[in-house]
């Protein structure tokens, strides 16, 4: 019995101090973090972007916007801070860090309104589930008590409440957020031109500065059409431009 | 009710036990005055005691009843004297004071104050009645006080709360009474606000009543603030001496010129006469929403110091207002959120005219920084006002202007709080460092957690499809079942063919038995049932003639009438010929079927 409790207590120590060592070997976010901190932040540029290709989280988009950062790449940081800030949309910490470096581009802080933050406070997806079913729900309570020929009690009108009142905040949230996701940032480190048309020979239409959001209109082939914050419109090179959802 | 008055005159007697030492007296000084006169109501407290001075306690108020006609003002206090007295060696201290009140009366007759008891050091005094003559002047009389020396306030009969007007505070002094001196002016006007008296007052000459008068004029601005009839009332201290006093006849120095400088002087008060002024609140029907108070004649002018500009740079929107009105009343317009500036509150500055009161101009700039680029216009700037003299409202409405705004060629700078903004804040031991801008972009987020999971296609998503594909077949599902349901609880007919329906499944199930009997009875029922459900009448119990009937009048098919013929005589003989099973159960099945699928 007591060589069983010793093979036993044998097995245990060994599966404790193999977890251990799994655990002590540096995961590429944790390898980001600590070249950061060590100054080489073309490494932990490396490291964040591996650590992003296996999972995307928010730190790991805030911490590659501040490598960019800190490589003088401005406004690929803010399309990072812009992206980490969507999958995490209420961390305030990140919107500081996104309006600093638009402060340091030149650009506005461009706060989200109220709109926008009442919007992300739940998922598309959850919001699309909310709206689909009180469409159904209120289209049931419409149309079944009619079938049936009875009247609705109380109980149904109530729901009838709920599902329109739901209804009026999942569709504008929605339309909000997919609309969000139809936006991008000019990601090149100089202003570049917009043009007339989607080809690098058409004339120039406007100017959008480095880091500028900007809402999609149309893209063809390499080109994306867009509306910037400085109400220029054109067509910009899709080297030029990341759009938020990609 | 003889207790009560037991009670009563025990109290009055301890009342007046303790008050013994305490008298008092009332008189009008002169008691006989014409009219327009003042006379002196004086009520005067004694106090006597053999061991100590009194102490005279302050009196503030006196339950005098009001009298006809007599007007009572100018309450005051005079000095009291204090007297010792020593009488066969006992001593006796007094101390006395007086209340003193100006009454007048412009109607002769004869005036009583009747006698009324006031609270005075926790006791209660009885002061006596008094009574003044006032009788008619005579042409030979000597003026009054009041015609030497008056004051006047021309105030409008009729003004408009918030409405400012000027008026001329005018003090006229007899040619042969000389002004020594005077206090600033009081006022009893609780419904207006009235501007400071100025320092220097201008002097001219006026004929009135028959008499050379000295006007001395201060021009004054008063404001209603509420509504309803108000008072207007003002009252100055003067020091004068009187012309019976210059009389230099008697004087032992024998000239004009030693009184002059040696005189006594008087004081007097002098009061404007009772005005009230109906004012009137602001009409409510057609006041513009952007009336914020003004009320006058006003013309407006918008300017702004450029026509373009670049993002963050300001530029200025200047609002100037000329006329004549409550200038001091008169708010900045609240400029409306435009889209793509952003604006902060109007520096004003006002400019009066040297020769009108009211008059003048304000000018109201308002900071413009535009937040984008591209043509924007500025917000359109609207101003109104109240003209009394048509009693209506006016709205001045200017155009937006256009500016042009190019893009910014400087980095923003980021906004730190200022010292002002913590001015107002209670002072805190500060423990904390708020991290400048450079600080918080070189620090990482150390935590990696999943944040939310980012789709773009989920309107053509299989969940959203998904979710309205079943949110499409409950709705169809349940709107069926509510219909059949409805269906069986209203239609009998209906309701006779589903149950036949419901029946006949089980009757054909049962007549896939091997034993002929079951089989033949269970054909016959599902022969019966199906024909129910199709007449839609009941016929679980009809024979055969009778189905035969029915089907040749629905038109059933002659040979599938054959087999139906053919089953039933089947089963009746072998039912009653007691056999228990058939070698031809095949053939009556397949006849069975044919039967069911023509019904």
């Amino acid at each position: 019995m007591s060589s069983l409790l010793r093979i036993s207590l044998l097995c245990i120590l060994t599966a404790v101090s193999a977890f251990a060592a799994t655990s002590e070997s540096n995961t590429p976010f944790e390898g980001g973090i600590e070249a950061y901190q060590n100054a080489e932040y073309k490494t932990a540029k490396a490291q964040f972007s591996a650590a992003l290709k296996t999972n995307e989280t928010a730190a790991a988009r805030h911490n590659l916007g501040l490598a960019h950062f800190q490589l003088n790449a401005p406004a690929e940081a803010v399309w990072q801070l812009e992206r980490a800030q969507l999958l995490e949309p209420f961390n305030a910490d990140y919107r500081d860090k996104l309006e600093a470096v638009r402060q340091e581009l030149g650009l506005f802080a461009g706060s989200p309104k109220w709109t926008v933050l009442a919007s992300a406070a739940l998922p598309t997806k959850m919001w699309i589930v909310i709206a689909t079913i009180s469409f159904w729900t209120l289209i049931a309570i419409l149309i079944l008590p009619r079938i049936n020929d009875t009247k609705i009690g109380i109980s149904l009108k109530t729901l009838r409440f709920i599902s329109i009142f739901a209804l009026i905040l999942s569709t504008p949230s929605i339309w909000l957020n997919l609309r969000l996701l139809q936006t991008g940032t000019v990601i090149t480190d100089e202003a570049t031109s917009l043009h007339a048309a989607p080809a690098s020979a058409a004339p120039q239409s406007g100017t959008a500065r480095p880091g500028e959001r900007a809402r999609i209109l149309d893209q063809y082939k390499h080109f994306y059409e867009i509306e910037t914050e400085g109400q220029a419109t054109g067509w910009i090179s899709k080297d030029a431009f990341r759009p938020l959802a990609d | 009710m003889h207790l009560r008055n037991a009670f009563l005159i025990l109290a009055l007697f301890t009342t007046s036990t303790l008050l013994a030492e305490i008298r008092v007296s009332t008189r009008f000084e002169p008691a006989r005055v014409p009219t327009g006169g003042t006379s002196k109501y004086i009520v005067e407290i004694i106090e006597t005691d053999d061991s100590t001075m009194p102490k005279t306690e302050r009196v503030t108020t006196l339950p005098i009843p009001q009298i006809n006609t007599l007007t009572m003002r100018n309450g005051r206090i005079a000095a009291g004297s204090q007297r010792t007295q020593i009488t066969n060696g006992v001593r006796e201290y007094s101390n006395s004071q007086q209340l003193i009140i100006d009454a007048a009366s412009s109607t002769e007759g004869s005036f009583t104050i009747p006698g009324y008891i006031f609270e005075y050091k926790g006791g209660r005094l009885q002061a006596p009645a008094a009574t003044l003559t006032v009788v008619k002047r005579s042409a030979d009389d000597a003026p009054t006080v009041d015609e030497l020396i008056f004051l006047k306030a021309d105030a409008p009969q009729q003004l408009y709360v918030g409405q400012t007007t000027p008026i001329i505070l005018k003090l006229y002094v007899s040619s042969n009474v000389q002004l020594r001196g005077m206090n600033p002016f009081e006022r009893n006007a609780d419904g207006f606000t009235v501007s400071d008296q100025p320092e220097e007052y201008s002097e001219s000459v006026e004929m009135a009543n028959g008499r050379r008068y000295r006007v001395y004029s201060w021009p004054l601005t008063i404001t209603p603030i509420s509504a309803g009839a108000q008072d207007l009332d003002f009252q100055l201290t003067v020091s004068v001496q009187m012309p019976d006093q210059r009389n230099t006849r008697g004087s032992q120095f024998g000239g004009g010129m030693f009184d002059n400088f040696f005189g006594r002087s008087e004081r007097f008060n002098i009061y404007t006469p009772p005005t009230q002024v109906d004012v009137r609140a602001l009409p409510t029907e057609g006041k513009p929403k952007s009336f914020s108070g003004a009320i006058g004649q006003f013309n407006m002018e918008v300017t702004s110091d450029s026509t373009s500009t670049r993002v963050e740079e300001p530029i200025m929107l200047s609002l100037k207002l000329s006329g004549r009105g409550n200038f001091d009343r008169i708010k900045g317009p609240e400029m409306p959120k435009t889209r793509g500036w952003r604006n902060y509150k109007p520096e004003s500055t006002y400019e009066p005219s040297n020769s009108q009161p009211l008059k003048g101009v304000k000018r109201f700039d308002y900071v413009f920084i535009p937040e984008k680029a591209g043509n924007l216009k500025l917000p359109k700037v609207s101003f109104s006002f109240f003209d009394p003299k048509t009693e209506k409202y006016v709205e001045l409405t200017s155009p937006a202007p256009t500016v042009k705004v190019a893009l910014s060629k400087r980095p923003a700078v980021t906004t730190t709080p200022t010292e002002t903004d913590n001015q107002d804040s209670t002072p805190a031991i500060n423990l904390t460092k708020a991290l400048s801008p450079e600080e918080l972009l070189i620090i990482l987020d150390y935590r990696p957690e999943q944040g939310r999971h980012i789709e773009t296609d989920l309107l053509s998503s299989r969940l959203f499809y998904g979710l309205n594909g079943i949110g499409l077949v409950a709705l169809t599902t349940a709107g069926i079942l509510i219909y059949r349901r409805k269906c069986l609880h209203n239609n009998p007919d209906y309701a006779l063919a589903h149950e036949a329906k419901q029946a006949l499944k089980k009757a054909i199930k049962d007549s896939q038995s091997s034993d002929a009997g079951t089989f033949y009875h269970s054909a016959q029922c599902a022969i019966r049932l199906a024909a129910t459900a199709r007449m839609k009448r009941n016929l679980r119990s009809a024979d055969f003639a009778e189905l035969e009937a029915l089907f040749k009048q629905s038109q059933v098919n002659g040979d599938v009438i054959e087999q139906a013929h053919t089953l039933f005589n089947e089963a009746d003989n072998h039912r009653f010929s007691g056999r228990t099973h058939s070698a031809d159960l095949q053939r009556a099945r397949t006849q069975l079927n044919t039967i069911l699928k023509a019904l």
